[in-house]
C-alpha cells in the first residue's frame, strides 16, 4: 500500500464528510449493542457463578413455601423436627438452620428496621460470613442462651459510627442484646436486599424474645460431602419432607436449578440483544451500501478518470472496499467505545456485574468488518465494471 | 517501425436491435515523435478513435499494435497496464480528483503502475521528486498545495499535463485540451504540447478547433467514421 493510496483513500472519506459520517453511525449502533450483549452474556455468566460459589456447589437449600407464590421469608412450614431428621442423614455436613423477621432494632435513642435472623450455630461459617471485628458466635453462647448478636456494618455504623460497636448494646424488640461481632461487607443481593443490614441471634432466643414460632424454621441448609452421592441426598430429603408437608410447602434449591435459571436469563439476554444488534446491523449495513451505491454513482467520472490512468478492475473494487474497511474500523473503536460505556449503566441496572470482556472487541470487529465488506462489495464490484468510456463521458 | 497502427479499425455500437457503425475502417500510421491532431465535427467518431487509441475501448473488428503489440490480444489486466506506461491522457474537463491537492494528483498515476515497472522507472528518482520537477517545469510549484478548486481552468490543465507526463510515457493523448480554456491559456497548453513533442513524445490531439490543430505537424481530419484522404 503506496504513500498516496492511503493519501488519496482517507481525503475522499473526509471529502464526504456526511456520506461517512452516517455510514458509520449505522454500523456504531451495531457495534455498541454487540458489545453490550456479549458484556451482558459474560456479567450474567459470571454471576451465576458467583451465586453458586455462595451457595457452595456441594449445598443444598431448603426454603419454607413453594417459588411462585408469595415471599418465601414469611411462610414456616419448616421446623426443628426437619431439622432433627434430616441431621441424621448420611453423609452431610454444615447443617444450619434460621428463620427470619423485619423489626425495629434501637439502642434506646434512635431505631431502624433490620432483617432479625434466629440462626442454629452453623450458620455464619456456613454462609459465608466473615467476622471483621470481635467475634462469631461460640457453643457456649448457644448453651447459655447469652444474648449476644453479630450484626452488618449497616447497623453497627448506624447506631454506633465511628466507635467499636463491640460491647455495646442494641435492642431487638425490647430485648437488650450485646454486640459481640460485626462481619464483613457483603453488599447487596441480585433482588436489591442490603446483605450488610442483619443482627443475627440464636434461634433458640430469637423463638423466646422475637416471636413465639413453636420451633418453626423458614430455611434449612446442608452440604453433602460426596458429590456422587448428592443426588441420593437429594431424594431422601425430599421424603424426609414430604413425611411432615405437602409439595408446595417447601421449595429445594440446588446450585443446578440456581445454573439453569441464571443461565435462562442470560439466554433472555442473548436473544433479545442479539436480535436487537444483528437488526441494526443489517441495517447500518443496508445503509452503507446505498451510501456506496450513492457514492459511485456520483464519483463515476472519478472512476473512469482512474481507470484512465491505469486503474486495474481489481484496482477500483480494492478502492471501493478500503473504503468501506475504514469505515468499519472507525465504527469498531467508537462502537467498542460506546458500548463499553454503556456497559456500565446498563448491566449495573440490570444488577449484573460489570465486565468489560476483550472478546466483545473481537466479535464487534468481526461482525462488523464483515457487514461493511458485504455491503460494499456490490457497488464496488459495480465501479469495476463500469465502462470507462462511458464513465468518462459523464462530468463533460 | 510505426508507433501505433491502425489497420481496418471498425467500431460498432449496439442499442438493442439497433448498430450504429462510427468507425468504418480505419487505416493510420503514427511513428514516434510526430505530433498529430485528429480534426472532426461531434459525431464523426473522432473521440471514439481516441479512446481506441487510449487502449480504453476495443475496436469491433480490424487490428490496432501498440509499439508493437496486437491490443485487441490483450487482456483487461493488460490493457490497464499498458494505459499506465504508454499513455497520458488529458481531457477537456481536466478530470482533476477535488479532494486531492496539485501535487497528490500529480502523483495519483504512480499508484496504478506495476511495482516492477514503478521500481524501474523511479530508480533515480522518487516518485515525488518527479512530480516536484513536472510541476516547477509547468509553472505550477509555487501551487502544490493547492486544491483544484482554488486553480484557473490553464492552472488546472497544466496540473493535469502534469499528471500525465507522471509515467513518462510514450504517447500523449488529449482530447480537446483547449475547449474550457479562454485563448490565452489555450495558447499557452499548446504551446507546452509543441516543447513535449519538440523533446520526443508523441502527442495525439483530438479536437474539432482550427487554431488547435494548427500546432499539429500532421492533421488527420475525420468525417462520418473515415479518414478525409
Amino acid at each position: 500500500m503506496s504513500e498516496i493510496f492511503l493519501k488519496d483513500l482517507l481525503a475522499s472519506l473526509v471529502h464526504g464528510k456526511l456520506r461517512t459520517v452516517f455510514a458509520v453511525l449505522g454500523i456504531v449502533f451495531g457495534v455498541s449493542s454487540l458489545v453490550l450483549i456479549v458484556s451482558a452474556i459474560k456479567g450474567s455468566n459470571l454471576l451465576a457463578n458467583k451465586v453458586i460459589s455462595r451457595l457452595g456447589p456441594d449445598s443444598v437449600l431448603i426454603v419454607s413455601g413453594a417459588i411462585g407464590k408469595g415471599p418465601r421469608g414469611r411462610t414456616r412450614n419448616l421446623s426443628l423436627d426437619d431439622v432433627r431428621d434430616i441431621s441424621k442423614l448420611e453423609g452431610i455436613y454444615a447443617l444450619t438452620y434460621g428463620i427470619v423477621k423485619p423489626m425495629m432494632v434501637s439502642n434506646t435513642k434512635t431505631s431502624k428496621f433490620s432483617a432479625v435472623f434466629g440462626v442454629g450455630e452453623n450458620w455464619l461459617k456456613s454462609w459465608d460470613y466473615k467476622i471483621e471485628v470481635g467475634r462469631g458466635f461460640s457453643s457456649d453462647d448457644f448453651e447459655n442462651m447469652r444474648k449476644v448478636a453479630v450484626v452488618g456494618h449497616e447497623v453497627s455504623d448506624f447506631f454506633y459510627p465511628n466507635e467499636n460497636p463491640i460491647g455495646k448494646i442494641i435492642l431487638v424488640g425490647k430485648v437488650p442484646f450485646r454486640i459481640i461481632g460485626v462481619y464483613r461487607k457483603k453488599g447487596k443481593t441480585p433482588n436489591g436486599h442490603n446483605l450488610d443490614n442483619r443482627v443475627f441471634i440464636s434461634y433458640n432466643l430469637f423463638d423466646r424474645v422475637v416471636d413465639k414460632t413453636y420451633g418453626k424454621v423458614s430455611v434449612i441448609r446442608f452440604r453433602v460431602v460426596d458429590i456422587k452421592r448428592y443426588q441420593q441426598v437429594l431424594k431422601e430429603t425430599k421424603q424426609i419432607l414430604l413425611k411432615r408437608h405437602k409439595k408446595d410447602e417447601f421449595t429445594i434449591i440446588t446450585p443446578v436449578m440456581v445454573k439453569k435459571f441464571l443461565s435462562m436469563m442470560s439466554a433472555t439476554f442473548a436473544l433479545f440483544l442479539g436480535i436487537a444488534s444483528t437488526t441494526a446491523l443489517v441495517v447500518g449495513g443496508f445503509v452503507l451500501s446505498s451510501i456506496f451505491y450513492i457514492n459511485v454513482k456520483v464519483r463515476e467520472w472519478e472512476i473512469g478518470l482512474r481507470r484512465a490512468l491505469g486503474a486495474t478492475k481489481r484496482a477500483v473494487l480494492w478502492r471501493i472496499l478500503s473504503e468501506s474497511i475504514v469505515i468499519a474500523v472507525i465504527s469498531v473503536i467508537l462502537g467498542t467505545f460506546i458500548g463499553f460505556a454503556s456497559v456500565k449503566y446498563v448491566l449495573s441496572a440490570l444488577s449484573i456485574p460489570v465486565v468489560y470482556p476483550v472478546e466483545a472487541f473481537f466479535v464487534a470487529a468481526f461482525f462488523s468488518l464483515f457487514v461493511c465488506i458485504v455491503a460494499a462489495y456490490f457497488p464496488s464490484k459495480k465501479a469495476a465494471n463500469l465502462d470507462p468510456i462511458a464513465s468518462l463521458r459523464r462530468k463533460a | 517501425m510505426a508507433l501505433i497502427k491502425l489497420e481496418n479499425v471498425k467500431k460498432v455500437f449496439k442499442q438493442g436491435e439497433l448498430k450504429t457503425e462510427v468507425l468504418k475502417g480505419i487505416n493510420l500510421e503514427i511513428e514516434r515523435g510526430e505530433f498529430v491532431a485528429i480534426m472532426g465535427p461531434s459525431g464523426s467518431g473522432k473521440s471514439t478513435l481516441m479512446y481506441i487509441l487510449g487502449c480504453l475501448d476495443r475496436p469491433t473488428s480490424g487490428k490496432y499494435y501498440l509499439d508493437g503489440k496486437d491490443v485487441l490480444e490483450m487482456t483487461d489486466d493488460e490493457l490497464s497496464g499498458l494505459r499506465s506506461r504508454y499513455i497520458g491522457f488529458i481531457f477537456q474537463a481536466f478530470y482533476l480528483i477535488p479532494y486531492l491537492n496539485v501535487l497528490d494528483n500529480v502523483l495519483l498515476p504512480t499508484e496504478y503502475l506495476d511495482s516492477s515497472v514503478k521500481r524501474k522507472l523511479f530508480e533515480k528518482i522518487s516518485p515525488k521528486e518527479k512530480a516536484v520537477q513536472l510541476l516547477e517545469r509547468l509553472g505550477m510549484k509555487d501551487r502544490m498545495d493547492y486544491k483544484p478548486e482554488q486553480l484557473s481552468g490553464g492552472q488546472k490543465q497544466r496540473t493535469a499535463i502534469a499528471r500525465a507526463l507522471m509515467n513518462s510515457p510514450e504517447i500523449i493523448l488529449a482530447d480537446e485540451p483547449t475547449g474550457q480554456l479562454d485563448s490565452a491559456s489555450g495558447r499557452a497548453v499548446m504551446e507546452i504540447f509543441k516543447e513535449l513533442n519538440e523533446e520526443g513524445k508523441t502527442v495525439i490531439v483530438v479536437t474539432h478547433d482550427p487554431n488547435t490543430a494548427s500546432y499539429a505537424k500532421r492533421v488527420i481530419e475525420i468525417a462520418d467514421g473515415r479518414i478525409k484522404v
